[in-house]
């Protein structure tokens, strides 16, 4: 094909034409100063508040602080790449996570970017970090069980999806293990219609504990379900302060959708921690404990935004549980009593429990779940109706028995059974039982069928008994978990299969 | 830093109080930032200036002998008075404060012009005029040359920018490219 000069020459003036003319408009301001994760800057007079702010390098920031010369803006990224002088422009955008099912399986930053080298997200839709938790005619009353697979939780603190519970405890007590635990029980919510999609967000944690975790729920099958959320302790605390925010909008995505979602935030008390640093650098006046004076508001609108919503909205739910680390026991310090006062009970984690064995550390007196039977099944509210009383008293009386000798024949026989019941609540971590399983052993130690058993074989009798169970009474535990009841007849079934278990042990 | 705050605002609205057009706008704010630059790296200024030993008397005769017949009265006399109260080294921030006030008041535009090269007065007029008729407002115009952005220009006018340089272009492009 022959081409002439003067072709050619159309050809390439028709191209320059089509170059891309556009002009970038943005409004912008001048870094007036930086430090500490946070840059002020002046102009930006039509800023949004929570919007993003682009600087140059790629770095990113969240207008905060609206004032009326400058604005303060918390910086996502490294803040040494920015200086005095440099262009901060608006982009529009508040700040927003993508969200849904791409997420699943991924570990991700705050701002929702892929940290695991599983290459980009291709989440179709996004969600504002920071939304309004939805109001009063949206929501119906917790009533659906969200088993932990804890047997000390799931029969006596029982949580319900939708529920906001607290995790509390001292450094070391296995706070993040309910957690982890609870997480990789939801994989049996997976074979039934309402599955529970997990996320997990870490914050101010040591990478290597998050990748630690991340490779238990990996090798339990627990990953297929959950993202997890990750904002480092080398992290600048502009992150670590939205990332439960991120968080929580990734699972209110589910929520919305009429799924089922669970949401960890490991841990709180650190996001306070790095609020506190980012108010006192934005010269925020600092209150008790040098918090600031929104700190309340600051857990109270994250967790209000966990809900069970109402029949006409699909009745999805996001659960919540919020772990806060106490120091020394001390649960009357600021943040403790503030999440304490906007959750729906709590799980009280005991050191002196911990270190004695009773493993998970729950303290039975302290702990509550302020939903109550309402998220239990049935059977599981008939066999441990009493229990959390039975152990207080069990308590008592096995401080008393301290200082007497002779004990008559029913405290004889309450603190027996309470020592067997103490063996029975007692959980490795990482294997959650499924909950007709924690019936069953449940049943057998409150109506004294162990109380004739050492207590160092209680649980070599428990995992005979699973295992009789499973193999000759499998009919018992798939009723339990079907009819989610225990009738008479199954009652009676359910004895035989003990007791036969009980003339081979 | 409250009380400093009210005495910019008195000394910027007192500046801008003299400026009734946009020439004298203009003469107003050279005379400040080259009054800023001096006292901000002129040694001995700022040294007379801050001395404790030189009596308040004799730093406004200082003022008055040497300015009387290059600086307008008016503004002579709110300097002056600056001198005498100490507040001299608010001058910086007086000045920002009066750009703002005296643009406002005036309707005028602050625009930064920054172009890969320096341009011809012809484009350089041509622009103003563009600038004029699309703002509505007095142009209080700066240029300047940036060879870093390759070609096109970067036109700020108040808070907005209005960015065609190559150079941006390509980090758009290259951003489009990792998928950012």
């Amino acid at each position: 094909m022959e081409i002439k000069t003067n072709q050619i020459g159309d050809l390439l003036r028709n191209q320059i034409k089509n170059i891309d003319s556009d002009i970038d408009i943005n409004e912008v301001g001048e870094v007036l100063e930086v430090g500490d994760g946070v840059a002020r800057t002046s102009g930006l007079g039509n800023i949004m508040s929570s919007e993003l702010v682009e600087f140059p390098n790629g770095v990113f920031g969240m207008a905060l602080n609206l004032e009326e010369e400058n604005v303060g803006a918390v910086l996502f990224g490294d803040s040494s790449l920015i200086k005095e002088g440099d262009i901060a422009k608006r982009t529009g955008r508040v700040a927003e996570v993508p969200v849904g099912e791409k997420l699943l399986g991924r570990v991700v930053n705050p701002l929702g970017q892929p940290l695991d080298g599983k290459g980009p997200i291709n989440a179709k839709k996004t969600l504002p970090i920071e939304r309004k938790a939805l109001g009063v005619m949206s929501r119906s009353p917790v009533n659906e069980p969200l088993q932990t697979g804890l047997k000390a939780i799931d029969s006596m603190i029982p949580i319900g999806r939708g529920q906001r519970e607290l995790i509390i405890g001292d450094r070391q007590t296995g706070k993040s293990a309910i957690a982890a635990d609870t997480i990789i029980n939801q994989k049996s919510s997976h074979d039934t219609d309402s599955p529970v999609h997990c996320i997990y967000v870490a914050i101010g944690q040591k990478a290597s504990t998050v990748a630690k975790l991340v490779g238990e729920l990996e090798s339990n099958g627990a990953m297929d379900y959950t993202t997890v959320v990750v904002a480092n302790a080398s992290d600048p605390a502009p992150l670590q302060y939205i990332a439960p925010y991120a968080g929580c909008a990734m699972g209110e995505y589910y929520r919305d959708n009429g799924m089922h979602a669970l949401i960890v935030y490991d841990d709180l008390s650190k996001q306070a921690v790095a609020y506190r640093q980012m108010s006192l650098v934005l010269r925020r006046p600092p209150g008790r404990e040098a918090f600031p004076g929104d700190v309340f508001y600051l857990h109270s609108r994250l967790l209000e935004r966990a809900s069970k919503l109402a029949k006409d909205l699909n009745s999805g739910s996001l659960t919540a549980l919020p772990i806060i680390e106490t120091q020394e026991g001390d649960v009357s310090a600021y943040i403790p009593t503030n999440v304490i006062s906007i959750t729906d009970g709590q799980i009280y984690l005991n050191t002196s429990l911990f270190n004695g064995g009773v493993r998970p550390a729950v303290d039975v007196g302290l702990s509550v779940s302020r939903v109550g039977g309402n998220a239990q099944i049935k059977a599981m509210k008939k066999i441990a109706g009493k229990l959390r009383l039975d152990l207080a008293q069990f308590r008592e009386l096995e401080a008393f028995a301290k200082f007497a000798s002779d004990l008559d024949e029913t405290t004889a026989l309450q603190i027996t059974r309470g020592r067997r019941m103490v063996e029975v609540l007692k959980q490795n971590q990482y294997v959650p039982m499924s909950v007709s399983n924690q019936i069953v052993i449940i049943y057998a130690a409150g109506k004294g069928y162990l109380d004739d058993i050492d207590l160092d074989r209680v649980k070599e009798f428990e995992t005979g008994l699973l295992e009789h169970f499973q193999t000759k009474h499998s009919d018992c535990l798939d009723k339990i978990s079907q009819e989610g009841d225990i009738s008479d007849d199954l009652e009676k079934a359910m004895n035989i299969g003990i007791e036969e278990f009980k003339k081979t042990f | 830093m409250k009380q400093n705050h009210k005495k910019i605002k008195i000394y910027s609205e007192a500046f801008c109080s003299l400026v009734t057009n946009f020439q004298e706008f203009q003469t107003t704010k050279i005379m400040l930032n080259d009054f800023v630059v001096l006292i901000k790296k002129d040694s001995t200024i700022s040294a007379f200036l801050q001395s404790k030993s030189i009596d308040k008397s004799q730093k406004v005769g200082i003022f008055k002998n040497a300015l009387n017949d290059v600086v307008n009265n008016d503004l002579l006399d709110i300097i002056i008075v600056m001198v005498e109260n100490d507040d001299i080294n608010l001058l910086s921030d007086i000045n920002k404060n009066f750009l703002s006030l005296a643009k406002a008041k005036l309707n005028v535009a602050y625009v930064e012009v920054i172009a890969s090269f320096d341009m011809a007065d012809d484009s350089k007029n041509n622009l103003l005029q563009e600038l004029k008729t699309a703002t509505k407002k007095e142009i209080d115009l700066n240029f300047s040359v940036d060879k870093s952005l390759i070609g096109g220009l970067k036109i700020k006018v108040d808070d907005m920018l209005f960015d065609s340089s190559l150079k941006t272009k390509l980090e758009n492009a290259k951003l489009k490219l990792i998928g950012v």
